[in-house]
C-alpha cells in the first residue's frame, strides 16, 4: 500500500472514531484532486468547491459505512464524488431550464492573468475536449487526470473492472489526442 | 501474453500513455489549488453547527421543488383512488348506501 493510501486509511479509522482532525487529514490528502476533478466534470465549474466540501461532510457523516475490503479510501471519496456532481449536473439541468441558475462564465482577475494566456488557452481546449467525450470516458480520464488516481482505484470508484476502466482511457485519451491535434 | 518489458511497442505506448497523463494532470493544475485551508476551515464549522436529525432540510425543498411536488402529487392521486374504491367498493352503489352518505354528509352540514 503507497504511503498516501495508507495515510488515508489511518485517518478513516481515526474519523470513525469521531476524529474531526482525521478529516482534515483526508481533505489535505484528497480535496484538492475532488475538487479539481468537479471543476472539471460540472456544467458549472463555480460548483466545485461547494461539491468538494459536501464529498468531505458526507464521509464524515457516513465513515461507518466505509469498508475497506471494497476499496481504497481514495476510491470510496471518489465515489461519492462521482454520485454528487451527476446529481449536481442534473438539478442544474433544471435550474437552469426554469431560469434559478446560468452557466456560470470562467473568470480570472488575478494579478498577471495576462501572463498565463497561453495556458488558460490551453485549458480551456483540453476542457472543451474533455466535454465532447461520453460521460464514462470523461469520468475515467479525469479520476485519472485531476485525481491521479491508479486503474485499481478507479475501477473501484465507478464500480466496474479494471479492464474496463483500461478501455475507457485508451478510447479517451485516442479521442483526445485527435481532438488536441486537429485544434493545433 | 507479452508485457511491456518483453515488447518495445506496448512499452512505447504505456510510456506515451503516461506522458499524456501526466501533461493533462499537469493542465488541469491551477496555482493555488493545493490550497485546502478554506474548504477545511469551511468543512468543520458546518459540522460543528450541523443540526442533529434533519434529513431533508428545506433548502433540498427549495432547489429541487419538481420531484417533491410530483410526490405530494402521486399521494394526493393515490388518496383519491383509494377513496374511490372504498366508496364503490366496501360502501356499494346500492341506494341505501346513498342515502347512508347522505345522512353523513347531513350531519356534516351537506345535501
Amino acid at each position: 500500500m503507497d504511503p498516501r493510501q495508507a495515510e488515508a486509511a489511518a485517518a478513516m479509522a481515526a474519523m470513525v472514531q469521531g476524529e474531526r482532525a482525521a478529516l482534515a487529514r483526508l481533505i489535505a490528502l484528497y480535496g484538492p484532486g475532488i475538487r479539481r476533478y468537479a471543476a472539471q466534470i460540472l456544467v458549472n465549474a463555480g460548483e466545485a468547491e461547494d461539491v468538494a466540501q459536501e464529498v468531505f461532510l458526507r464521509a464524515w457523516s457516513r465513515a461507518t459505512s466505509y469498508d475497506p475490503a471494497k476499496g481504497a479510501v481514495s476510491s470510496w471519496l471518489y465515489r461519492i464524488a462521482v454520485n454528487l456532481c451527476i446529481d449536481h449536473n442534473r438539478r442544474g439541468r433544471f435550474r437552469r431550464f426554469v431560469g434559478i441558475d446560468s452557466v456560470a462564465e470562467p473568470e480570472d482577475d488575478t494579478p498577471g492573468a495576462e501572463a498565463g494566456l497561453a495556458a488558460r488557452q490551453r485549458l480551456a481546449l483540453a476542457h472543451a475536449a474533455i466535454r465532447t467525450l461520453p460521460e464514462r470516458q470523461r469520468q475515467a480520464i479525469l479520476l485519472k487526470a485531476a485525481g491521479e488516481l491508479s486503474g485499481a482505484e478507479i475501477a473501484a470508484a465507478l464500480n466496474t473492472s479494471e479492464g474496463a476502466v483500461e478501455q475507457l482511457l485508451v478510447r479517451a485519451r485516442a479521442a483526445l489526442r485527435a481532438r488536441l491535434e486537429k485544434e493545433d | 501474453m507479452p508485457d511491456q518489458k518483453t515488447n518495445p511497442k506496448l512499452s512505447a505506448d504505456v510510456s506515451a500513455d503516461d506522458a499524456f497523463d501526466r501533461d493533462l494532470a499537469a493542465l488541469l493544475k491551477m496555482p493555488g489549488d493545493e490550497d485546502v485551508a478554506l474548504m477545511s476551515r469551511t468543512v468543520l464549522s458546518q459540522l460543528a453547527d450541523a443540526p442533529a436529525s434533519r434529513d431533508h432540510p428545506m433548502a433540498e425543498v427549495l432547489s429541487e421543488p419538481l420531484p417533491w411536488a410530483m410526490g405530494f402529487a402521486g399521494l394526493m392521486g393515490l388518496g383519491v383512488l383509494l377513496g374511490y374504491l372504498l366508496s364503490s367498493g366496501v360502501i356499494g352503489d346500492s341506494f341505501l348506501a346513498f342515502l347512508a352518505l347522505g345522512d353523513f354528509f347531513g350531519l356534516l352540514g351537506g345535501f
